[in-house]
């Protein structure tokens, strides 16, 4: 997972419970109603990463993941800026809340837990007074709430870990990331026996928020899986599949599968499996960490083809 | 052929006559073995299956005939297999063939074939096989994840058959036993199958939805296995309704966010995280599990899997103490069930998915 995700999926497992996470949005009440809402305010336009809301008191919460150490002041002002109205007026009202036309609008900041101290400092400098929280693998912390009627501050050590990686990528996240997505599509199609992938449609599965990006925003992602996999097909796995470029409608190209280990003898079949996972750790720049042998078994001798299983 | 001159013919061939004159003999006595199937045509449709069948066929040497109503006959010299694909997702295949032969057919035509999977029933599926209860099966094997435990805590294999009045109550008993309830799992049971009159018939069956009949009467044994499709169909389907994890454009504005992630709490703890991790993605049975995973935080691991039975994408999120799995939005149902029966096997016989009824 892309580590600029963790605050957002922190949110996610916080309202639902999930994956171990203790359930401390979700229980005060809150639901999530959408992810990735394009907002007007009287300051101009943002993007809202979650809006969450609650009933009695009712409670709109837009919240704010930051990926890194700082707050941009203009975006939080606009965050800032928000109320009931502009909601209205743009059709993010939540629901079960568009009967109070007076429903509260909060923001709050969610980063990574590591990174509490800078975006407090950020915070008071702006002389902004909006909750913060903040995830981490092991602790799960909001402050700053008691400016909130319905939302209360909570402290948790948790055993959790990381959240459950739900939007693992975004449209902004590194190649490194992209590539740890990208190359498993490429070998799930080789398992299937596939003859051509569309760059598209496998930009499109492995991207979560491709259904709300603009065709422009779309393209230049998927342009981006374009240079990835023509440089993966040049380079690291070389020979297993080759790209080609667009072809009518064909926006961004295609790959062709040139081979597969799913066809081989199955008997040769895992260690042709297991040069993929070579390949593809070179690719990903680490190392396969190899099994440890136990006994060895006939079934495994069998399978390794030292021994006729017929 | 209708299903009635099949299940007659299999049922001559459980009671020890051979009906020369059926099939060219090749229906021939002895024990029915069956075997529950699921399969992933290109088209959900008769043709799909066909091809589909088409393609062991042509790979196994064998002629592929369509004997009417959805049921298939594999021919080959000697033997015949019949595949009952009435249900077009979980299909029966049945066949007097010997053990050899099937399981060569299973494990060099059908298996391999990324579109088709076999049933991988749980600890709760298997208990809940009708009939009275001859004798239970428990097979555990530890060192496949763990190669390098002693086996002081945990067996690192075993093999056990419990034969007699009540089996699963000595199994039961065993595994109540710290020493050995991690390695209690269920493998295989022995029924007694009663029908009209004097008719019945023993059946054997394991986790990987393998059949084993003989008996006088093959209507009782086939009730059975029907009635055992239709659970492993809604058990494979709620894992598919509950964990698929989706993303799709709201009516209005933004994104939704759709299924639930399954959890794995693990029953006891890892010792070796890194040898568990590396032993899981080997690309080998029973898992069969491809990736390259990575450590994403201390003691925490994440991979993005293919399941090369099926070639589907999942995620795997994996400390000491629980396995997260992240299916995709079209990820096979099947694919979780297998994890989880082989977890039983092969780490914890107490391994279930924490947020689902087995």
């Amino acid at each position: 997972m892309d580590d600029r995700l963790i605050p957002i999926n922190g949110v996610i497992a916080l309202l639902r419970g999930e994956g171990g996470w203790p359930r401390l949005l979700g229980d005060q009440g809150f639901r999530r109603d959408k992810l990735e809402v394009p907002l007007q305010t009287s300051l101009g336009p943002v993007r809202v990463d979650a809006v969450l809301y609650r009933k009695q008191p009712d409670l709109i919460l837009l919240v704010e993941a930051k990926s890194g150490k700082n707050i941009d002041r203009k975006q939080a002002t606009r965050y800032l800026s928000a109320n009931a109205e502009w909601l209205r007026r743009v059709g993010a009202l939540p629901a079960p809340l568009r009967r109070n036309p007076a429903v509260p609008v909060r923001t709050m900041f969610a980063g990574l837990e590591k990174h509490r101290a800078q975006l407090e400092r950020a915070l008071r400098e702006f002389e902004i007074d909006a909750p913060l929280l903040t995830v981490g693998a092991s602790r799960a912390r909001l402050t700053g709430a008691s400016c909130v009627p319905g939302l209360d501050d909570f402290d948790m050590q948790h055993k959790a870990g990381l959240p459950p990686a739900r939007l693992p990528i975004d449209h902004q996240s590194q190649d490194d990331e992209l590539r740890e997505l990208v190359i498993p599509e490429l070998i799930a199609a080789q398992a299937q026996d596939e003859d051509v992938v569309a760059v598209e449609s496998l930009a499109a599965r492995i991207l979560p928020e491709w259904a709300v990006l603009s065709h422009s925003a779309r393209r230049s992602f998927a342009n981006r899986v374009s240079q990835l996999v023509r440089h993966l097909a040049t380079h690291g796995m070389r020979g297993q599949f080759r790209y080609e470029p667009e072809t009518g409608a064909d926006m961004t190209g295609r790959i062709i599968i040139e081979r597969t280990p799913a066809t081989d003898d199955p008997r040769g079949r895992t260690r042709a499996w297991q040069a993929q996972q070579n390949r593809a750790g070179a690719a990903l720049r680490r190392q396969r960490r190899h099994p440890t042998p136990g006994q060895l078994s006939l079934d495994d001798l069998a399978e390794a083809g030292g021994l006729a299983d017929d | 052929m209708e299903r009635q001159d099949l299940f007659d013919a299999l049922g001559s061939a459980m009671r020890g006559t051979t009906r020369e004159a059926f099939l060219d003999g090749r229906v021939r006595a002895g024990r029915v073995k069956s075997r529950l199937l699921e399969a992933h045509p290109r088209e959900q449709s008769r043709d799909g299956v066909s091809q589909l069948l088409a393609r062991v066929a042509d790979a196994a040497h064998l002629k592929l005939t369509s004997a009417g109503d959805d049921l298939w006959l594999l021919l080959g010299s000697d033997d015949v297999f019949f595949v009952d694909t009435l249900n077009r997702r979980f299909w029966l295949l049945h066949t007097t063939a010997s053990v050899h032969n099937l399981q060569r057919l299973l494990r060099r035509h059908v298996l391999p074939e990324a579109r088709l999977d076999q049933a991988w029933l749980s600890r709760q599926q298997l208990q809940e096989l009708e009939g009275e209860r001859c004798w239970v099966r428990s097979s555990f094997r530890s060192d496949t994840l763990e190669p390098r435990q002693s086996g002081r805590q945990v067996p690192r294999r075993w093999r056990i058959q419990v034969e007699g009045e009540d089996p699963d109550e000595l199994l039961e008993l065993v595994s109540q036993q710290a020493r050995y309830r991690a390695g209690a799992a269920l493998t295989a049971v022995g029924s007694i199958l009663r029908g009209d009159g004097d008719s019945y018939a023993k059946v054997a069956a394991d986790y990987q939805g393998g059949f084993v009949a003989s008996g006088t009467d093959f209507h009782v044994v086939v009730g059975m296995l029907w009635r055992t499709l239709d659970r492993y169909e809604r058990y494979v389907q709620q894992l598919e309704q509950m964990f698929r994890l989706g993303t799709a454009a709201a009516d209005d504005l933004g994104l939704t966010v759709e299924g639930e992630v399954a959890t794995i709490a693990l029953p006891r703890r890892v010792e070796d995280l890194d040898s568990f991790v590396a032993n899981l993605f080997t690309c080998k049975e029973p898992f069969r599990l491809w990736a390259v995973p990575r450590e994403v935080a201390p003691g925490q691991w994440e991979a993005n899997a293919v399941d090369l039975h099926v070639g589907d994408v999942i995620r795997l999120e994996i400390t000491s103490e629980w396995i997260r799995v992240l299916l995709g939005s079209t990820t096979c149902g099947n694919t979780l069930a297998r994890l989880v029966a082989n977890l039983q096997h092969r780490f914890d016989a107490r391994s279930v998915i924490s947020n689902v009824a087995a």
